[in-house]
């Protein structure tokens, strides 16, 4: 079965200027594929990272035993809230999006959807997941949520075209989910949940400059300012790369010095920490793409691995 | 007045620091030649220490509170 898109949802992005738009043919598309769209356009991949890390931040919150009806509900909720936030970050970005090969495929800029379907969608999403968590979570949750919400959609996207900075506020919302995760178990966020913030808050800035750096010429034809995009040599990206990762070791190790970890983890987070700042310190060697895919790579081992240790070696 | 004297004394190492390693990386990196030049010490250079010194003040009243509760 086919779907036409009707004229009044006649995609209006194009690969003209930033800023500027052009009305295109529709695109003609199955259901299943409209499906797969709209699939797409929650980040799925990004989402199953993000309640993976609130689930651990759930089992790390929970003193009594897991109160698995409520994790389910938690995680339900933060997947939905997780969606419609990235649906609505990309309704925002679909024109930038058209000048990257990157974000090129996405489902707005390939125009297998509407922008006004998108912003629906994820607008519904979102309202969704805030009202979900505040039902079957709490309100503490729930409240978490409507903040990433505004951090990451109101705040962090339009200033990614203004300021290299963008980067940082972006990295509040970005550390949330197992502070989330840790509220939704307990409906209370002390100092050891914002320390778990914290270890997310500063691993984001080697994983995203290492992002920013391999794709440094795309995000300036976007007008994105990232660090790499607005000091070309990558001086001032290395430099922040290796003081982040630096920074990560010694609160790393603050769940064994605040009792919730043993020292199985913090030997481990002390290893895990010094490969990262490594690879980081790497990056400052040579200006290659390959080094700073190296780095992502990195990144993406160390924080589930550093997750899954906590979890494991749980003391309390 | 005597509490906030060392947080500021590590804010300022912090920043030292930084710039130190700004001026290692800047050694050891090949220079990037475009057409544009190089842009040294880029404003949004300096927004980041400055940012990242304000982060560094923020973790460092957590760490102490976790010193002081391990110790």
């Amino acid at each position: 079965m086919n779907t036409v898109l009707s004229a009044s949802e006649e995609i209006i992005t194009a690969r003209t200027a930033p800023g500027t738009t052009q009305v295109v043919t529709p695109v003609v598309m199955s259901v299943r594929a409209k499906i797969n769209a709209y699939i797409e356009l929650t980040k799925p991949r990004i989402a199953l990272m993000i309640v993976l890390i609130a689930a651990a931040g759930f089992a790390l919150g929970s003193n009594n035993g897991i109160d698995f009806s409520r994790l389910f509900h938690a995680l339900f909720g933060i997947a939905l809230l997780s969606g419609g936030i990235a649906a609505l970050n990309q309704y925002l970005e679909r024109e930038r999006d058209c000048f990257m090969p990157r974000t090129a495929s996405r489902p707005l800029p390939s125009n297998r959807l509407t922008p006004f379907a998108a912003s629906m969608f994820g607008n519904s999403l979102t309202v969704l997941g805030i009202i979900y968590l505040a039902i079957f979570v709490n309100p503490l949750t729930a409240l978490l949520g409507l903040a990433t919400a505004i951090g990451y959609v109101l705040i962090y996207t339009p200033l990614k075209t203004r300021t290299s900075l963008s980067t940082v506020i972006g990295a509040f919302p970005g550390a949330v989910p197992p502070l989330i995760g840790w509220a939704a178990a307990t409906g209370r966020v002390p100092l050891i949940a914002w320390a778990l913030f914290a270890i997310q808050f500063l691993w984001q800035f080697p994983h995203f400059l290492a992002i920013a750096w391999m794709y440094q010429d795309e995000y300036e034809a976007a007008e994105i300012r990232m660090l790499p995009v607005v000091e070309r040599r990558g001086v001032a990206t290395a430099q922040q790369s290796i003081i982040y990762a630096l920074l990560l070791i010694p609160v790393s190790l603050l769940p064994t010095l605040l009792g919730l970890t043993g020292m199985i983890y913090f030997y481990g987070a002390l290893a895990l920490g010094l490969f990262y700042l490594w690879a980081s310190v790497r990056t400052g060697f040579d200006s290659s793409r390959a080094r700073a895919r190296k780095l992502l790579l990195a990144s993406v081992i160390y924080l589930p691995l550093l997750f899954a240790l906590m979890v494991f070696d749980t003391v309390r | 007045m005597m509490r906030f004297l060392p947080i500021a004394l590590a804010a300022i190492i912090f920043t030292g620091l930084q710039i130190v390693i700004g001026a290692w990386v800047k050694r050891i990196r090949p220079p990037v030649v475009d057409e544009r030049g190089e842009a040294e010490n880029t404003p949004d250079a300096w927004l980041w220490i400055i940012a990242t010194t304000l982060i560094f003040i923020l973790l460092s009243m957590m760490m102490a509170e976790a010193w002081s509760r391990w110790v």
